[in-house]
C-alpha cells in the first residue's frame, strides 16, 4: 500500500490565503509515522499535489499541512481550499528529502513565506528533542503572517526571529547578520521562494563549514505563466524537475539546484552547453544553431534558450 | 589541420598573370606553377618535373603553350602531359606527366580547384561585383602573403567588432565598438552583420562620404562562402536614412592557405554609391582607399594574428577560447566549414573502402 485514507479533522485559517488542514487516519488508527521535513502526496482526482508536514510525529498520529491559495492556481490549491472538515482524502506515505541531520550540534532554520511549512515541523521536532537551533522567519508584513500567533504562543517563541516586510537587499543583510553568528559547523535548512534561497545559497557558500539543506517549495507545481517567461525543466536521467524563473536562464536554475552544466560563453555562441531535448519545444535564443536545427528542436543551448511549453525534458 | 579540397580557391588576380607569364605558388602545401598561354588560357600544374622533380617554374614558356623544364628541357602542355623530350629517341613514356589542376577565370580572378572530384565552375560564389565595368570605382586589386592561418584571418573578418579597436580611426572608432550582431545562414553561405547607429563616421568612410565628420549610421555586413571568400558590405548614411542614400564599399577578401600557418590574402574594394569630388580628388581617394586598407591588413591585422597564432601553437594542450557575443559570425562559418571538410573526408573514406572491396 502506498496510499492512506485520511479524514479532515480540522481546517484553520492561518492567513487570508493560507489554510491549515489536520488529517487523521480514516480507520481510527494513527497515520504512518514521519520525521520532520517530510511531505505527502495528496490525491485530488487526476491531480497530485505535495505538501510538507508541519506538525511533529511525536503527537498523536495526525498530519498537518498548509495550503496557500495561488491566484494562478491550475486547480490544486483552489480545490484544497474548497475542502471541508469531515471529508475523506487519499494521501500518500510520508517521504523525506529534507530530513534533519541527526548529529547536527546546531541547526539554523531559514524560512521565506509559505516555505515556513517544513521548517515549522522541524522547529517543533528540534524543540521536542532538546536540540540547539535558531529559527528565522521572513515574510511580507502586508499580509497577516501565517503561524505567527502559533509560534508566539508556543515554546518556539524564544528561538524565533521574525523579519517582516523586508525587501531584497534588507533580506540579504538580515540573513548575513544571522549567519554571521551561527556556529561554524551548523546545519542550515532553508525553504522559500527561489530568489530567497538563492541568497541563502550564496551566503552559506561564503562561509565554509556550514552545511546547507534546501527544500524547493512547491505548494503545487508552480503556476506557470509562460507569458511571464517561467517554465520547468525535467532532467530525464535523474527525474528531477527544476523551475526556471523568468529572470533566470536554465543554466542558472540548474546551478541554483546544485546541478553543474559545463558552459563557456554563456551567450549562446560557443555551443559548450548544447543539450539534447527529449520533449517540449525549445525557444531558441542562440546564434550557433542554424534555422533548420532550431526548427528541429531536438537540441538547445541551455545558457540562453528557453521554452515554448510549460515543461522541457532534457537528456541530463 | 585538414583543408577543404573540392572547392574553388582564389589563385591569383587575373591581372597578375600576363600571357606567357609563369607564377609559382604553394596552395594547401602543394607547389603549383600557374601560367597563361599565348591565347590567354590559364593552366596550373604541379610545380615539379616528373623526371627529376626540379620546379617547372624555374624554366620558361615556349611555343606560347608549353612549360620547358630548366634542367633537361622536357616540355609540358597545359594538361600536364610531357609533349617534347629532346633526348635519345625522343620517346615520351605515358608516365611522364604532372598533375594538372582545374582552373577557371571568373570575376577578374583565377580560381583553382584543389580536389579530386570534378570541378564545376558554377560553384564559384557570386562575385560579379568585381566583373570588369569602367563605371565602377575599384581600389587596387592587391594581395599579400600573410603570416597566419586562413582560419584565424577568417575569424578576424567574421568578427568586425575588431575594426573599432584594431583599425581605430580608419575603419572604426571607439563609438563603433558596440553593434548588434545579427547572423543569417542560407545553405552554406553565412552572413553576419553589425550596425552601430548615430556615430561619428570612421575616417575612411568620412573620406568617401561627406568629409565633414558628422554623425552617421554605420554598417558592416559580411558574407562568407566556403572555403574563405568574403564580401564585407560596409558603409555610412545619415542617421535614420536608408542605406541606398549613403556611401560605402564592398570589401572583397579571398583567403587561400599556402600552408597551415601562411595564407595568400587577395583583397580590393568596390565603391558603393561613390560620390565624385572631381579630379584629382577622386583618384586621391581611390589611392587612399587602396593604401589604407592594405595598411590595415598588413600592418595592423597581421602582427596581432601572427602573434596570436604563435601563442596558440605554443600551448601544450589545445586551447578552447572563451567566446563572446561578437563571435557569432566566426562560430557559424566554422561549423559550416568543419561540416564540409568532414563530409569530404567521409566521402573519401567511403570511396577508399569501395575501392578495396572491388
Amino acid at each position: 500500500m502506498t496510499t492512506q485514507s485520511a479524514i479532515i479533522r480540522r481546517i484553520g485559517v492561518e492567513a487570508a490565503d493560507i489554510r491549515s488542514i489536520e488529517l487523521v487516519g480514516a480507520d481510527g488508527k494513527p497515520l504512518r509515522p514521519f520525521e520532520a521535513g517530510a511531505h505527502i502526496d495528496v490525491y485530488l482526482g487526476e491531480l497530485i499535489r505535495q505538501y510538507s508536514l508541519i506538525n511533529t510525529t511525536d503527537t498523536d498520529g495526525s498530519y498537518r499541512i498548509a495550503v496557500k491559495l495561488e491566484p494562478t492556481s491550475r486547480g490544486g490549491s483552489r480545490r484544497m481550499h474548497a475542502l471541508a472538515e469531515g471529508e475523506t482524502l487519499k494521501i500518500g506515505l510520508p517521504r523525506n528529502n529534507f530530513a534533519l541531520h541527526p548529529d547536527a550540534t546546531h541547526s539554523v532554520l531559514l524560512a521565506g513565506g509559505i516555505g515556513i511549512t517544513p521548517l515549522l515541523g522541524m522547529a517543533y521536532q528540534l524543540h521536542a528533542r532538546g536540540k540547539s537551533f535558531s529559527f528565522e522567519y521572513f515574510a511580507r508584513s502586508d499580509d497577516p503572517v501565517a503561524f505567527a500567533q502559533e509560534i508566539r504562543a508556543t515554546a518556539l517563541a524564544p528561538r524565533t526571529r521574525f523579519h517582516l516586510g523586508l525587501t531584497g537587499e534588507a533580506v540579504r543583510q538580515a540573513l548575513e547578520t544571522r549567519l554571521h553568528t551561527v556556529p561554524r559547523n551548523a546545519h542550515v535548512y532553508t525553504c522559500g521562494p527561489g530568489p530567497f534561497m538563492q541568497v541563502v545559497r550564496e551566503l552559506v557558500a561564503a562561509k565554509p563549514g556550514l552545511v546547507l539543506h534546501l527544500e524547493y517549495f512547491v505548494a503545487e507545481p508552480p503556476p506557470l505563466d509562460l507569458t511571464a517567461g517561467s517554465f520547468q525543466v525535467k532532467l530525464a536521467k535523474s527525474g528531477t524537475t527544476i523551475r526556471v524563473d523568468a529572470s533566470q536562464t536554465i543554466v542558472e536554475a540548474l546551478r541554483a539546484a546544485g546541478i553543474e552544466v559545463e558552459t563557456s560563453c554563456e551567450q549562446g555562441v560557443c555551443g559548450t552547453c548544447l543539450t539534447t531535448v527529449l520533449a517540449g519545444r525549445p525557444d531558441h535564443h542562440d546564434v550557433i544553431l542554424t534555422e533548420e536545427e532550431q526548427k528541429a528542436g531536438d537540441r538547445m543551448l541551455l545558457c540562453v534558450s528557453r521554452s515554448l511549453d510549460a515543461e522541457l525534458v532534457l537528456d541530463l | 589541420m585538414e583543408f577543404l579540397r573540392n572547392t574553388w580557391y582564389v589563385a591569383l588576380w587575373s591581372q597578375d598573370l600576363a600571357p606567357e607569364q609563369m607564377v609559382s605558388r604553394k596552395f594547401l602545401n602543394e607547389p603549383i606553377v600557374l601560367f597563361r598561354q599565348a591565347d590567354g588560357k590559364v593552366a596550373a600544374l604541379a610545380d615539379a618535373c616528373a623526371h627529376r622533380f626540379s620546379p617547372l617554374s624555374m624554366g620558361k614558356i615556349v611555343k606560347g603553350t608549353h612549360v620547358r623544364c630548366r634542367y633537361h628541357a622536357l616540355e609540358y602542355d597545359g594538361s600536364g602531359k610531357c609533349v617534347f623530350n629532346p633526348h635519345g629517341s625522343g620517346r615520351i613514356p605515358p608516365a611522364l606527366k604532372v598533375r594538372s589542376y582545374p582552373v577557371a577565370e571568373k570575376h577578374s580572378m583565377i580560381w583553382i580547384w584543389m580536389g579530386e572530384k570534378e570541378a564545376d565552375p558554377s560553384l564559384i560564389p557570386d562575385f560579379s561585383i568585381l566583373d570588369p565595368d569602367p563605371k565602377k570605382v575599384v581600389s587596387k586589386r592587391d594581395w599579400l602573403l600573410m603570416q597566419a592561418s586562413y582560419e584565424l584571418i577568417t575569424d578576424n573578418l567574421m568578427d568586425l567588432s575588431h575594426t573599432a579597436i584594431m583599425h581605430e580611426g580608419i575603419l572604426g572608432t571607439e563609438h563603433t565598438v558596440k553593434g548588434n550582431v545579427t547572423i543569417e545562414q542560407t545553405g552554406t553561405t553565412v552572413k553576419a552583420g553589425r550596425s552601430p547607429k548615430n556615430v561619428p563616421a570612421p575616417g575612411l568612410y568620412d573620406l568617401m562620404y561627406k568629409n565633414d565628420g558628422r554623425q552617421v549610421d554605420f554598417w558592416q555586413d559580411v558574407r562568407w562562402d566556403a572555403p574563405a571568400c568574403m564580401i564585407i558590405d560596409s558603409g555610412v548614411t545619415d542617421p535614420g536614412a536608408p542605406r541606398e542614400q549613403g556611401s560605402g564599399i564592398y570589401g572583397m577578401h579571398f583567403l587561400t592557405p599556402e600552408t597551415e600557418t601562411t595564407t595568400y590574402y587577395h583583397f580590393c574594394a568596390v565603391r558603393y554609391n561613390p560620390i565624385s569630388w572631381g579630379q584629382p580628388l577622386d583618384d586621391e581617394i581611390r589611392a587612399k582607399l587602396s593604401d589604407l586598407r592594405r595598411f590595415a591588413f598588413e600592418e595592423q591585422d597581421q602582427p596581432i594574428i601572427k602573434a596570436q597564432q604563435d601563442r596558440i601553437r605554443g600551448q601544450k594542450n589545445s586551447a578552447h577560447p572563451v567566446l563572446l557575443e561578437i563571435d557569432a559570425g566566426p562560430v557559424r562559418y566554422k561549423r559550416v566549414l568543419e561540416a564540409l571538410i568532414r563530409q569530404e573526408q567521409e566521402a573519401a573514406t567511403l570511396q577508399g573502402e569501395e575501392g578495396r572491396a572491388a
